[in-house]
């Protein structure tokens, strides 16, 4: 069994959720931070369901909407496309669902924090909305975001349950290294299994290591 | 300059109702107690208020029409705008920072050059700082020229000198006439401190309750206190003329008169404004020797309006200044105040005395 596959299939997911998650999760935090309207917490909770979720009921869901049969047959047919369950662009949509309240959580709380006042200023001193969000939003939120975008990596690298029941364990296509972590144990191959797992256990604390450096309070990044 | 103001905004509880018509430029401070709708309105002006409705025309320009369904975005409305906290951008350095508006604008439209405003702010040892090294009365020094950079045409300042700490407050009040009258902009100036009022009007324009209660130019309308207890104050300019240092007493002159005021701070020649609360002027057909009243006035009645059921304000002209006196409709009776009538008004020494630039 090839090692490096699910190591480099579990970054290349990881990598296109992070984009995903990280081009979706700024406007959406910026616009939830900014929200009045009471629609703000239903939205907030359906962002945020993913996190105390048993990941098999995400997975399960997921796997009835995106298999052939499911609510998405009349689109797959439409577009001549294959049917998403079993397939990489499977594994990121389940992905990007599962990560999504690590991306935003830590956008939508800077966001808030950086508050209107900024904005306020730079619009009185002539600054348009677009200009605003690069010059002021998101220098002032760059903690948040990029929190939020190691999260949104970190957590795509270690998911299990979501990718597991839409994804399987199609060797090069939907094999990460949590699953073959499983595998391997499975079938009592415990050399690879402990290489594997120290591979993660090292990277998850380097993670998290990285996000305590950026949120460290009066360093500047 | 004309500014035509007609807004309308209703939140929760509190409703602004405000028609005005201003034409001039100079200072106009917005007063009243707080809730009265003073930061609603210029926040408005500014764009920062979507949920008022009606019109603002500044000279011909329209930022906003209900009716036509027009709304300007606030960074194309070109005013100079003085928040109360003054806010750096805290990723940005001190020159960055000033510089941040005077990027935004087209070059051909930049009236006013870094060099000149910085210079003229004292702020080019700070350049370089970062923003939490700069004092709260150094941050609204690099707000205004940061403000004034990007060409403005309206001044719009939220009382800008309330978070600041007492010595930041004296050093900008002392700033604030020569800068704002040499941008040569029209001020609109939320305050609802007395002193700042006295030192800077031109035009002063009263709220209450989200309305105008009354208006016109300073200091001939007075200072109406933001507490309807303490009543009104009239404002007389004078020059101080003589100084008694044994006393602690200064001599403030004006056309018709002078009066004595406590301290001996400001030197022989400067112009000051003379607060007197209405309820400390009483008024007498003769000039009295025997009383502890230190000052006495000639004045004429120009008027007299009865108030309240116990209480009349008589209006008094002291060479072309007013004074509006409160005393009680049995005094009236008694002494028989008619207007045209020339009488004597004692004033205690205790009034408030601002130096004006």
């Amino acid at each position: 069994m090839d090692f490096w596959s699910p190591i480099y299939l579990t970054l290349k997911l990881a990598t296109v959720t992070t984009i995903i998650l990280v081009a979706l999760g700024i406007p959406t935090a910026l616009l939830l931070s900014r929200c009045k309207h009471s629609i703000r917490s239903p939205i907030e909770s359906l962002i945020t369901l993913p996190l105390i979720l048993p990941p098999s009921v995400l997975g399960f869901y997921l796997l009835i909407a995106l298999s052939s049969q499911g609510p998405l047959e009349g689109m797959y047919r439409l577009f001549g496309i294959e049917p998403l369950a079993f397939t990489f662009g499977g594994l990121v949509l389940g992905s990007v669902f599962y990560s999504l309240p690590f991306a935003i959580q830590p956008m939508i709380n800077s966001f808030s924090e950086v508050g209107e006042m900024p904005s306020m200023v730079g619009a009185s001193l002539r600054a348009g909305p677009l200009k605003r969000f690069f010059t002021i939003h998101l220098p002032l939120a760059k903690r948040g975001i990029l929190t939020g975008t190691v999260m949104a990596f970190a957590h795509t690298v270690g998911e299990f349950g979501v990718v597991l029941l839409i994804g399987g364990n199609i060797p090069g296509q939907t094999r990460l290294i949590s699953i073959a972590i499983y595998d391997q144990v499975e079938t009592l191959n415990f050399t690879q299994a402990h290489q594997l797992s120290g591979l993660l256990l090292a990277f998850s604390f380097v993670v998290l290591l990285a996000v305590s450096l950026i949120n460290r309070p009066g360093r500047p990044i | 300059m004309t500014i035509s103001l007609n807004l309308d905004s209703t939140l929760r509880e509190f409703h602004l109702n405000v028609r005005i018509e201003l034409h001039h430029t100079g200072i106009t401070v917005i007063s009243g107690p707080s809730g009265s709708g003073k930061s609603t309105m210029l926040g408005s002006i500014a764009g920062f208020n979507r949920t008022v409705t009606g019109s603002i025309k500044i000279d011909g320009h329209t930022w906003q029409d209900s009716t036509h369904s027009i709304f300007v975005a606030p960074h194309k409305r070109d005013v100079g705008y003085i928040f109360q906290q003054p806010y750096l951008f805290p990723h940005l350095n001190i020159k960055e920072n000033i510089l941040f508006g005077y990027k935004q604008i087209p070059p051909a439209t930049r009236r006013f050059k870094p060099d000149d405003v910085i210079d003229a702010l004292k702020l080019s040892s700070m350049m370089e700082a970062k923003t939490h090294q700069l004092s709260g009365g150094e941050r609204q020094k690099v707000c205004l020229a940061r403000a004034l950079l990007t060409s403005p045409r309206l001044w719009l300042l939220d009382e800008p000198l309330s978070s600041l700490d007492v010595e930041s407050k004296v050093e900008i009040l002392e700033l604030l006439p020569q800068f704002l009258a040499e941008s040569k902009l029209p001020t609109l100036y939320v305050t609802h401190d007395e002193h700042e009022l006295t030192k800077l009007a031109d035009y002063c324009l009263y709220l209450n309750h989200g309305k105008i209660i009354s208006h016109g130019p300073f200091p001939e309308i007075g200072l109406l206190s933001p507490s309807k207890v303490k009543g009104f104050a009239s404002i007389l300019e004078g020059v101080i003329d003589f100084i008694d240092h044994s006393e602690g007493l200064s001599r403030a002159s004006f056309e018709g008169g002078s009066v004595w005021v406590p301290g001996a701070a400001k030197p022989v020649g400067s112009k000051v404004r003379l607060r007197i609360p209405g309820s400390e002027i009483s008024i007498s057909l003769a000039h009295h020797e025997d009383t502890s009243i230190l000052n006495s006035i000639r004045c004429r009645i120009e008027s007299i309006r009865q108030s309240t059921l116990s209480r009349s304000i008589i209006v008094l002209k002291v060479g072309s200044q007013t004074l509006r006196a409160m005393i009680t409709n049995r005094s009236r009776q008694k002494l028989d105040l008619r207007e045209g009538m020339e009488v004597f008004a004692q004033l205690k020494a205790t009034m408030f005395v601002s130096p004006i630039a």
